[in-house]
């Protein structure tokens, strides 16, 4: 199963750019670029240019954990065009700032083993295939971190 | 500040318009039919009015100019808003400051909206999937099905922090569904059981085919003016005691998705601004474009406590004979949801319960209505656009 991937095929795409500060050595995993103000410690994501809370204008940049817990979850049945279904998504904390939530497929897992409060990992993976220019969309997705949960659907 | 009134309303029947089931109609013929029906029944001659505000989320640029070129009304301030599904009802609190604040007497105010024909080309054929090209909304490129993921991600919060039931959002369809049954203008007019909702196809778990909203045409438009000039057309003006609207706070309930803050603090300010609290409502209009967010919004708009909402329902509090009755005309999920109408017509029916015109889905002694209307996706996965007007008569 292929964790990380850097460089994009031919007819890849990524989802945006600067959400994600890849690894640079073998040893480093693929993180999530966040902002967190420097006088109120918000954190943000996607990184916004001013602080939501208290409209400071230093915003830091930080990179999450490469780890978050399920928040809350759907098994999605019915989708927009390009979307492998069934389709788990998520919405992620981060210990970085209870405040934030952060939306994510869940791969790697059967539909019925996903649970509230399940610990997941973020992987880079194809997230759909974009109807409008027939390349496949690539981003950060996330996986069940205990191993014996995962598995190839 | 000058107080305003609605003394005109007319509406087209929701359903599918363009050459699916009924003839075919362009967004232009559906609001000039809603907009004549609100002139004649205001009484009013069309060159009385004085400002047009429309809205509308798919029709085309100018859509209010050429709605309103069909019914002889031209050359005076004409506003077309876009604020998702919250776009009438954003248009009604401009035509309303616009009345309070001596702008213009008398104002028309319409939604409208001619889609299900744009819901076939884009392959997505529920309205809670309306969604932009690619590139345009992260989330949604995340996550596929954004706006009925985004409410069963709600609805699976509140479920794991106050142990509420998928038969309790249930039920909420079959409420709403059963009560548009008795609405001539309703898109749906056949009652369903919890069974056939919880067995119906799986959209995005725990929502069912039967709690989300379907693709809806139609339009909805009121006439409003001053006291003088209300009652110069009818005896039962029905007066628009305030309009609140908010882009969501940012975050919105600080990571506990189990409710909306944009819905909480628009229903404050609207109780604060017209002394008016939730134990004064005899009749509610929710957003309920899925099942799971009428149950939040009996706790947002302070029906119940929070983490109430589920008990709300089961206990028939929401319905007739019950605390309140919340969405009698069969609300988003019977009536249908053609997104910039549905404000106007929201309000529409609690001028139309208020004023005892009703049938046989009329709330007993009716006073004061509120209605609770959010559009898009904003800060903190909560609606973009938030709407609450409270009315009394």
């Amino acid at each position: 199963m292929e964790q990380t991937r850097i460089k994009l095929e031919e007819n890849e795409m990524w989802v945006r750019e600067n959400l994600l500060k890849l690894p640079e050595t073998p040893d480093e995993s693929p993180r999530l670029i966040a902002g967190k103000c420097e006088s109120c410690g918000d954190v943000s994501f996607p990184q916004k240019e001013r602080c939501g809370v208290c409209s400071c204008k230093n915003i830091n940049q930080i990179y999450l954990s490469r780890t978050a817990k399920i928040y809350s979850y759907t098994i999605v049945h019915r989708s927009v065009p390009g979307y492998q279904l069934p389709n788990i998504v998520a919405m992620l904390k981060f210990k970085e700032d209870d405040s934030l939530l952060v939306i994510s497929q869940i791969k790697n897992i059967a539909p019925e083993d996903v649970k509230s409060g399940m610990e997941v990992e973020l992987i880079i993976d194809k997230l759909s295939d974009n109807f409008m220019t027939g390349k496949k969309v690539i981003g950060y997705a996330f996986q069940p971190t205990i191993g014996d949960i995962i598995r190839e659907r | 500040m000058r107080n305003v009134y609605i003394f005109g309303a007319g509406m087209t029947k929701f359903g599918l318009y363009n050459g699916i089931k009924l003839s075919e109609k362009s967004s232009h013929e559906l609001g000039k039919e809603a907009c004549l029906k609100a002139i004649d029944y205001a009484g009013i001659n069309h060159n009385e009015i004085e400002g047009a505000f429309c809205g509308t989320v798919a029709s085309q640029p100018t859509c209010a100019q050429m709605v309103l070129s069909f019914c002889g009304i031209s050359g005076i301030p004409t506003y077309n808003h876009e604020n998702g599904c919250a776009s009438s009802s954003s248009a009604l609190k401009h035509a309303w400051e616009s009345v309070a604040h001596g702008i213009c007497d008398t104002a028309i105010v319409f939604g409208v909206e001619c889609w299900s024909h744009l819901m076939k080309t884009n392959g997505a054929a529920l309205a809670g999937m309306a969604s932009p090209p690619p590139g345009n909304n992260l989330n949604q490129d995340v996550a596929g099905a954004f706006g009925p993921a985004l409410l069963a991600m709600v609805g699976r919060a509140h479920m794991d922090k106050y142990g509420t039931t998928v038969e309790q959002f249930a039920k909420v369809s079959v409420k709403n569904k059963r009560n548009a049954v008795m609405n001539p203008n309703a898109q749906f007019r056949k009652s369903v059981t919890i069974e056939e909702v919880l067995n119906s196809k799986m959209i995005c778990d725990p929502l069912t085919k039967l709690q989300c909203c379907p693709n809806t045409d139609g339009a909805a438009a009121m006439i409003i003016g001053t006291g003088d000039i209300a009652r110069k057309h009818t005896a039962k003006p029905v007066k628009i005691e305030v309009i609140t609207q908010l882009s969501s706070p940012y975050k919105g309930l600080a990571g506990d998705l189990s409710g909306f803050k944009c819905f909480v603090d628009a229903s404050k300010q609207a109780y604060n601004l017209c002394g008016i609290g939730p134990e004064d409502l005899d009749v509610v209009e929710v957003h309920d474009d899925f099942s799971i967010l009428e149950v939040v919004a009996y706790e947002d708009i302070g029906l119940c406590n929070r983490g109430e909402g589920g008990e709300f329902i089961d206990k028939g509090l929401s319905d007739y004979g019950g605390k309140v009755v919340v969405s009698p005309s069969g609300g988003l999920l019977g009536k249908g949801h053609p997104m910039g109408a549905t404000g106007v017509a929201q309000i529409l029916e609690l001028f139309w319960q208020l004023r005892g015109e009703c049938g046989e889905r009329q709330v007993k002694d009716a006073r004061v209505g509120l209605a609770h209307n959010g559009g898009g996706i904003g800060e903190g996965f909560e609606p973009g656009a938030t709407t609450i007007t409270i009315v009394s008569i």
